[in-house]
């Protein structure tokens, strides 16, 4: 298990602006063993090259959702990500892009959380409950599998064209949230949320353009859920 | 920066989000949380949440009752273990009527499943991402009552005046500001310390702040010698792996290839509860029938069937195959048990108020909740399931009791030194003479930890470990802070996590030390047995100058007179 | 319940922001025409005899009424497709609001002129 892979070069992006307000790209070489993911490394590296290297992380095991960055220009979860797996021996890693960088490889991902707020991003019932617990069947709480399963790391919005272009789009991200109530069963606000998707920068911003698709590191597909939704609107409306 | 609330809460995972949805109807609440709330480790949770529902198999609180108590060790307070079980149905119904998306039976009542300790199908789950749902759902409820979250603020010192609760002082680690939140009740609700063990399936936030700063305070912490091993961490990394895999069928081979738990819980094989299963796999590991005499067993789940398995373990899919390269359709997982869970914590009372003595007198305006902790309800080990239920019961305990308690807790007098203090801790902090990266003193902690205070103990090692620590403690305070910076330094934040670790590391080993008997995840190799004459009682340590000074409290038993505990 | 948070937000379907699906099913549904009428324009004009094609062959088919509300059908669909295709585009890319809103007035006016010039000479020849 502690087969060497040799040496890689990692090429990080960093940015202090206390320090310069222009960001600059640092290259650190170390050795690698097999097993090791890209946060190990990253990890090394601040505990024995560099301690001011700055990135998030927490689980490291691709369920908190914090160390999502863009690793040889794919956003991906650096605890996950297998250096083994990689192309080449050097490794280009940089912040998540479409956010501001507050440092290195941290972003400010508030216009992501914000956008959840567009969607009304809790369950709603309206006719009250029964003793226990509302029904559902197995299939109509598959429905819904693929989108309870985001954990916010915020790539796809990340890497959405529409949402560079224009940070008022709600953006993958959210839209999957939306899809997560709007196609459960259980949920009463259907049409509320339909409506708050339905506008110019909701469902009909997307372009089709499948990067959340590509970029999300737990396999989910926005792009479809966008889909979905915006049939749900159409049927609502025309 | 000066805020004011009536209710501050510290910690975003379940327990405290639980509590803030609580909280939030009966005055002004804020939250702070050093990670983003849904990236808090709750979310890591995977096999489920355990309730007497009753869905699948028949079932009774009374049932949950003895076996939370037997899994306990006996040493869990069963007047506590009552409120937990019995309130047990209606948290989870509560958690579904916010919109947790539970697996469903084919009936469409809320799926169970088998775990281990529980006798009956009792682990209401969603897929293996149990605790992730939940979290998830809470912080939608909290985003539903406006909480006010202050994400990325680490709480530093609890403001403590005349014996009375009055805020806490926390850095904003985006801009390296203090901030002082003034508060009629605070609740933490911090989470557990898997951090200080080399092999943890914990994340790298699991440092046990909390602790450390209840310590600080001058607080008495609890029986924090029962660390808990899970027997199913992935092979190198310690990287959870559901009981729920056990749940649903999976075995436990050995390098020979026999399911080991014959030899160990002959009647409940692989579900036997963690401290057994744990000490099982590891006791063929240390007797060379490891695979291939390694330092690990296999778990297998093969049998199940792709079509259970991708269904209702996806999560273990993906994890073996990115961490140990795995495809478990195929192959057998490379597992090796893994420091889990914390039982001990800051002593409280059944409704979450922090107790400061032996005697039960409370401190005002100060509450726990959560793994952060000790109620007791998971006595000497905890069962599976049972933490979630813990989180989000309590939580709801801790955030109602705070709420009517308000109108009798003024504002206390804010010591007017607590942000200089903590201030002055930083400097100090930042000021070490040394030439060692800290790194390197964190990496000797968590290595010690694992070899002298791992799932068999006794008085050398533990002995050994206590030196190490103090030797750390020496290093740590020469240890070079090559950051300087003030915005978003995350090498100050580690800096101030290792100081917890080593704060409460220390009680730890003292605790498992003065312990001269083996109950639960505590054994000691040189008292094997337990020992209810002198040991049936809770241990609460306070950090004085020389080392820890301890104390005892006596176990509630109300219902179940202690008997041999047979698996 | 209560809804008040999200009222301040969402990209929700109002006056001033009209809901985007009457556009987006307009889009779908012209794309799917023009398939069909740019398909037959193409073969009628470049396979079918091109190179014998005279003056007066074109003259005699626009002549026809079902051939003139054919050209007229496709002309309609092309520019308001386009034009609601490089709206959206603009829309999407073009930040300054000075500037998107010039550069919708250029395409604007440029289909409009396009529009125009057809139709008069679609409509100018007679039987």
């Amino acid at each position: 298990m502690t087969e060497s892979l040799g040496k890689y070069t990692f090429r990080i992006f960093r940015y202090d602006p206390e320090r310069s307000a222009r960001p600059r790209r640092d290259t650190f070489e170390m050795e690698v063993s097999r097993g090791m993911t890209v946060l190990d490394c990253l990890q090394a590296i601040k505990a024995e090259q560099d301690g001011t290297l700055t990135f998030r992380r927490s689980c490291r095991s691709a369920i908190c959702g914090s160390c999502a960055m863009n690793i040889n220009g794919k956003n991906d979860l650096a605890c996950h990500l297998q250096v083994a797996l990689l192309r080449g021996r050097r490794i280009a890693v940089e912040p998540l892009p479409g956010y501001p960088v507050i440092r290195d490889l941290v972003v400010c991902m508030d216009e992501f959380y914000d956008s959840l707020m567009r969607v009304l991003p809790w369950f709603v019932r309206k006719t009250g409950f029964p003793d226990r617990e509302l029904p559902q069947s197995p299939a109509d709480r598959d429905r819904i599998d693929n989108a309870v399963n985001c954990i916010l790391c915020g790539s796809c919005t990340s890497s959405c064209p529409s949402f560079w272009y224009n940070n008022r789009s709600i953006g993958p991200g959210a839209l999957l949230k939306a899809f997560r109530f709007i196609f459960d069963s259980r949920d009463e606000a259907r049409g509320e949320r339909l409506a708050l998707v339905d506008g110019r920068d909701g469902v009909w911003r997307c372009r089709t353009v499948y990067n959340c698709e590509e970029a999300c590191p737990k396999g989910l597909r926005p792009n479809e859920a966008i889909a979905a939704l915006k049939i749900a609107a159409l049927k609502e409306t025309v | 920066m000066l805020h004011r609330y009536d209710t501050v809460i510290v910690g975003a995972g379940l327990a405290g989000m639980r509590a803030a949805v609580e909280a939030q109807a009966g005055g002004s609440c804020c939250v702070l949380t050093k990670v983003f709330p849904t990236r808090s480790h709750s979310g890591a949770a995977q096999g489920g949440i355990a309730a007497a529902l009753g869905n699948e198999d028949e079932d009774d609180w009374t049932l949950h009752m003895f076996d939370t108590v037997k899994g306990s060790d006996y040493l869990g307070d069963q007047d506590a273990i009552e409120i937990l079980v019995r309130a047990a149905p209606d948290a989870i119904i509560g958690l579904e009527h916010m919109g947790t998306p539970f697996s469903r039976t084919p009936a469409g009542r809320i799926a169970q499943r088998e775990f281990g300790g529980h006798t009956r199908k009792r682990a209401c789950y969603a897929a293996d991402l149990t605790g992730h749902v939940i979290l998830h759902t809470l912080y939608e409820q909290c985003l539903r009552h406006a909480v006010r979250f202050f994400p990325e603020f680490m709480v530093l010192a609890l403001a403590i005046e005349e014996g009375a609760c009055a805020g806490v002082v926390a850095l904003d680690i985006a801009t390296g500001e203090l901030h002082t939140f003034r508060a009629r009740a605070v609740i933490l609700a911090t989470g557990g310390y898997g951090r200080a063990f080399r092999i943890s399936s914990n994340a790298h936030a699991n440092t046990g702040d909390g602790l450390s700063v209840a310590a600080r305070a001058g607080l008495p912490l609890e029986d924090m010698e029962f660390v808990q091993y899970h027997p199913t961490g992935l092979f190198p990394s310690g990287i959870l792996v559901t009981e729920g895999a056990r749940g649903e069928g999976g075995h436990i081979l050995n390098g020979a290839g026999e399911r080991l738990m014959e030899r160990y819980a002959p009647k409940m094989m692989e579900l036997a509860p963690r401290d057994v299963t744990s000490r099982a796999i590891q006791s063929e590991i240390n007797e060379g029938r490891g695979i291939g005499g390694g330092a690990f067993v296999h778990l297998d789940i093969r049998h199940l069937g792709a079509e259970k398995i991708m269904k209702r373990l996806p999560q273990i899919l993906d994890l073996a195959l990115r961490f140990a390269g795995v495809d478990a359709l195929r192959e057998p997982i490379p597992i090796q048990p893994t420091a889990h869970y914390s039982m001990g914590g800051i002593p409280t009372d059944n409704d979450g108020r922090v107790r400061r003595d032996a005697a039960g007198a409370v401190v005002p305006g100060l509450y726990a909740c959560g793994e952060c902790a000790c109620v007791s309800v998971h006595g000497a080990n905890r069962l599976g399931c049972n933490s979630l239920l813990e989180a989000v019961v309590f939580g709801e305990r801790a955030g109602r009791a705070a709420c009517a308690d308000l109108p009798r807790l003024g504002w206390a007098a804010f010591p007017p030194a607590a942000e200089a203090g903590v201030r002055g801790d930083l400097a100090a902090l930042a000021d070490g003479q040394g030439r060692e990266p800290f790194a390197r003193i964190r990496d000797d902690l968590q290595e010690g930890m694992q070899r002298n205070c791992g799932i068999f103990r006794s008085e050398g090692p533990l002995r050994e470990q206590l030196d190490i620590i103090r030797r750390l403690k020496e290093r740590f305070a020469a240890a070079r802070l090559t950051d300087r910076g003030r915005r978003f330094n995350t090498e100050l934040v580690e800096m101030i996590e290792l100081r917890s670790l080593l704060d409460f590391s220390e009680i730890v080993v003292a605790g498992a030390l003065a312990r001269t008997e083996s109950r639960g995840a505590h054994y000691r190799t040189d008292y094997p047995r337990r020992n209810d004459a002198d040991w049936l009682r809770h241990s609460l340590a306070w950090t004085g100058p020389e080392g820890p000074v301890f104390d005892h409290v006596p176990v509630r038993i109300t219902r179940y007179e202690p008997k041999e505990r047979k698996y | 319940m209560s809804f008040s948070r999200s009222e301040s937000g969402g990209a929700g379907a109002t006056a001033a922001h009209p809901t985007g699906s009457y556009g987006w099913l307009f889009q779908r549904v012209s794309g799917v025409a023009l398939f069909v009428l740019v398909l037959v324009h193409f073969v009628l004009m470049h396979c079918m005899g091109a190179e014998r094609r005279l003056y007066a062959d074109v003259m005699a088919r626009l002549s026809n009424p079902l051939w003139k509300t054919f050209d007229l059908a496709l002309l309609a669909l092309a520019l308001s497709h386009g034009w609601y295709g490089a709206w959206g585009i603009v829309q999407d890319c073009v930040r300054p609001a000075g500037a998107r809103v010039a550069l919708l007035v250029l395409i604007a006016a440029a289909a409009l002129a396009l529009f125009c010039l057809g139709l008069v000479t679609i409509l100018a020849v007679r039987p």
